[in-house]
C-alpha cells in the first residue's frame, strides 16, 4: 500500500512539473498538418519598450505623477521563423490584440494604466486625478483606463499594425520599499508582460499568439516624493 | 367426477389461453415513425422512419434525419473576461473538429429478442396494454457531412492567410446497436436504440461515432 502511495505521489509531482512548463508553446511548424489547428505560435517577439525613461545602473527616476510610458508596436504582416509571413489581421479578423502586465507590487494597479493615444485624442481630458466613483460611472474613462489583465493593442490601418501606447501614473508607493526617506523610496519593482499577445476574440476562429519580449524586468523605479 | 372433469376443462383453456401467441406486430407489419431525437455525436438529427416486420423475429427499415442546426461547428468564445489566457480551457483545438452531420440515410436490419411481453414494472402502471420486445440491429447508410479545415492561403505578395474553410462531403456509414420497442394497445409504438458505427471512407474527421435515437410510430 505505501509503496502505489509513493508512486501516486511521484506521479502528481510529475505531472505538476509538466503543468508548469506548459505555459510557453512551441512555435507552430506549418509544414505540419494543421487542419484540425485552430490556436498557433509565433515564434519571433515583439518588444514593449519604456519610451521616456533614462535607466542609471537599472534604475529608473520617477516623481510622484510621472508617467511611464510603455509601447508596443506588431505589424499586421508577421515573419514568422523568419522566411515565412503571415497577414494576422486577415487570419484574424481580429481589429484588437490583448496582453496583460504584472507586477511584484502595488506599483500600479487596475486603473493607473491609461491609454495615451485616447487621451492624446480628447483634449478635454486635462487632469488624471479622478475618484474612483468618478472613473466607474464615467464611459469617458472606460475607455481612458485599461484593465491590466486585458490590455488593448488597436488594429491601425494606416501602418497596418497593432499599436497600444500606455501610461503608468505613479501614485504614492506604500509597499515593499527598499530604502525610504522623506523625499524618494525606491520601488523593487518588476514589471512582467504575459507570455503573448493575442487576438482574445474569435471573429474568424483562428487565433495567433505571438511572444513578448520585455525589457522591464528587473528595473527598479526610483520615486522621487 | 363431473366436477373434477369440469375443473381440468376450464385449466386447460386458462392454459391454452396463457400460451396464445402476442401477434400484434404480425397482423400490423407496417410501422411508420417519427424520430423524435436523432442523435449522432454531437448532432441532432431528428426525422422519420419506415419498418416492416417480415416474420416473428426479423425485421427491416429505413429512417431519414435531417439536421436544422447548421452552424453548431461555428464555434465562438468570447473571453473578453477571462484574466489569464494561458491557462484558458477552453482551448483546445478539436473542439469542434467532429464533424458536423446534416442529413443521413439508413437502412437497417433488425432482430428481435424473444416475444413481446409485459415487463412487471410496465404492468404495474398499464395493465396487459404495453408490451414490450428487445431487439439487435444493424445499420448501413449515407451521411452527408459539413466541416471545417486550417490551411494558409498565399497570397501574390508571398503572405500567406490562415483560415478555416468550409467542406461538404458525403460518406457511407455502418453501425450496430440495440434497444427497445414499447407497443401500446397494439397500435402505437415508442423505441429507443443507440450504439456505435463509423464513417467509412473520410479521414479528415471523427472516424467513428455514436447514436441514440427515440422514434414514436403508428403501425398498420
Amino acid at each position: 500500500m505505501k509503496r502505489y502511495y509513493i508512486l501516486l505521489l511521484l506521479t502528481c509531482c510529475l505531472i505538476a512539473c509538466t503543468y508548469e512548463g506548459s505555459n510557453f508553446e512551441e512555435p507552430t511548424d506549418f509544414s505540419e498538418d494543421i487542419s484540425r489547428k485552430r490556436n498557433f505560435y509565433m515564434e519571433n517577439s515583439i518588444e514593449l519598450t519604456m519610451e521616456n525613461s533614462v535607466i542609471e545602473k537599472g534604475v529608473a527616476n520617477f516623481n510622484v505623477g510621472d508617467t511611464l510610458k510603455l509601447s508596443l508596436k506588431m505589424p499586421a504582416i508577421f515573419i514568422h521563423k523568419n522566411n515565412e509571413f503571415y497577414n494576422i489581421f486577415k487570419s484574424t479578423g481580429a481589429t484588437k490584440y490583448q496582453y496583460s502586465l504584472y507586477s511584484k507590487n502595488s506599483l500600479f494597479f487596475d486603473k493607473d494604466i491609461i491609454d495615451l493615444d485616447f487621451l492624446e485624442n480628447n483634449s478635454d481630458i486635462k487632469t488624471l486625478s479622478f475618484s474612483k466613483k468618478q472613473i466607474k460611472e464615467s464611459l469617458l474613462f472606460h475607455e481612458l483606463y485599461q484593465n491590466q489583465q486585458s490590455i488593448v493593442a488597436k488594429y491601425d490601418s494606416k501602418s497596418n499594425s497593432y499599436v497600444s501606447n500606455i501610461g503608468i501614473v505613479f501614485t504614492q508607493p506604500t509597499t515593499d520599499p527598499l530604502t525610504t526617506s522623506k523625499d524618494e523610496v525606491i520601488v523593487n519593482s518588476e514589471i512582467k508582460t504575459s507570455t503573448y499577445i493575442v487576438n482574445r476574440e474569435r471573429v474568424k476562429n483562428i487565433r495567433i499568439y505571438v511572444p513578448i519580449y520585455s525589457k522591464l524586468n528587473f528595473i527598479k523605479f526610483n520615486i522621487q516624493k | 367426477m363431473k366436477k373434477i372433469t369440469l375443473s381440468c376443462f376450464l385449466f386447460l383453456s386458462l392454459v391454452s389461453n396463457a400460451q396464445e401467441k402476442f401477434t400484434a406486430h404480425l397482423d400490423n407489419p407496417n410501422e411508420v415513425g417519427l424520430n423524435l431525437v436523432g442523435i449522432r455525436n454531437d448532432n441532432f438529427l431528428p426525422g422519420v422512419y419506415y419498418e416492416r416486420q417480415l416474420d416473428h423475429h426479423f425485421s427491416l427499415g429505413a429512417t431519414i434525419g435531417y439536421s436544422t442546426n447548421s452552424n453548431n461547428s461555428n464555434y465562438y468564445y468570447s473571453d473578453e473576461d477571462s484574466l489569464y489566457y494561458e491557462n484558458d480551457y477552453y482551448e483546445n483545438d478539436y473542439y469542434d473538429n467532429n464533424g458536423l452531420e446534416t442529413f443521413n440515410f439508413n437502412i437497417y436490419g433488425r432482430y428481435y429478442l424473444k416475444d413481446y411481453i409485459t415487463e412487471s414494472f410496465l404492468y404495474l402502471f398499464f395493465d396487459h396494454n404495453v408490451k414490450v420486445r428487445y431487439f439487435l440491429e444493424s445499420t448501413a447508410g449515407m451521411a452527408v457531412l459539413k466541416n471545417k479545415f486550417t490551411e494558409t492561403i498565399k497570397d501574390t505578395n508571398n503572405v500567406y492567410t490562415i483560415q478555416r474553410t468550409t467542406h461538404n462531403f458525403t460518406d457511407a456509414t455502418l453501425g450496430v446497436g440495440t434497444g427497445l420497442k414499447l407497443l401500446f394497445n397494439r397500435k402505437i409504438s415508442l423505441e429507443m436504440h443507440g450504439g456505435g458505427g463509423s464513417y467509412l471512407f473520410n479521414n479528415k474527421q471523427a472516424k467513428s461515432y455514436l447514436y441514440f435515437n427515440l422514434g414514436l410510430g403508428y403501425r398498420f
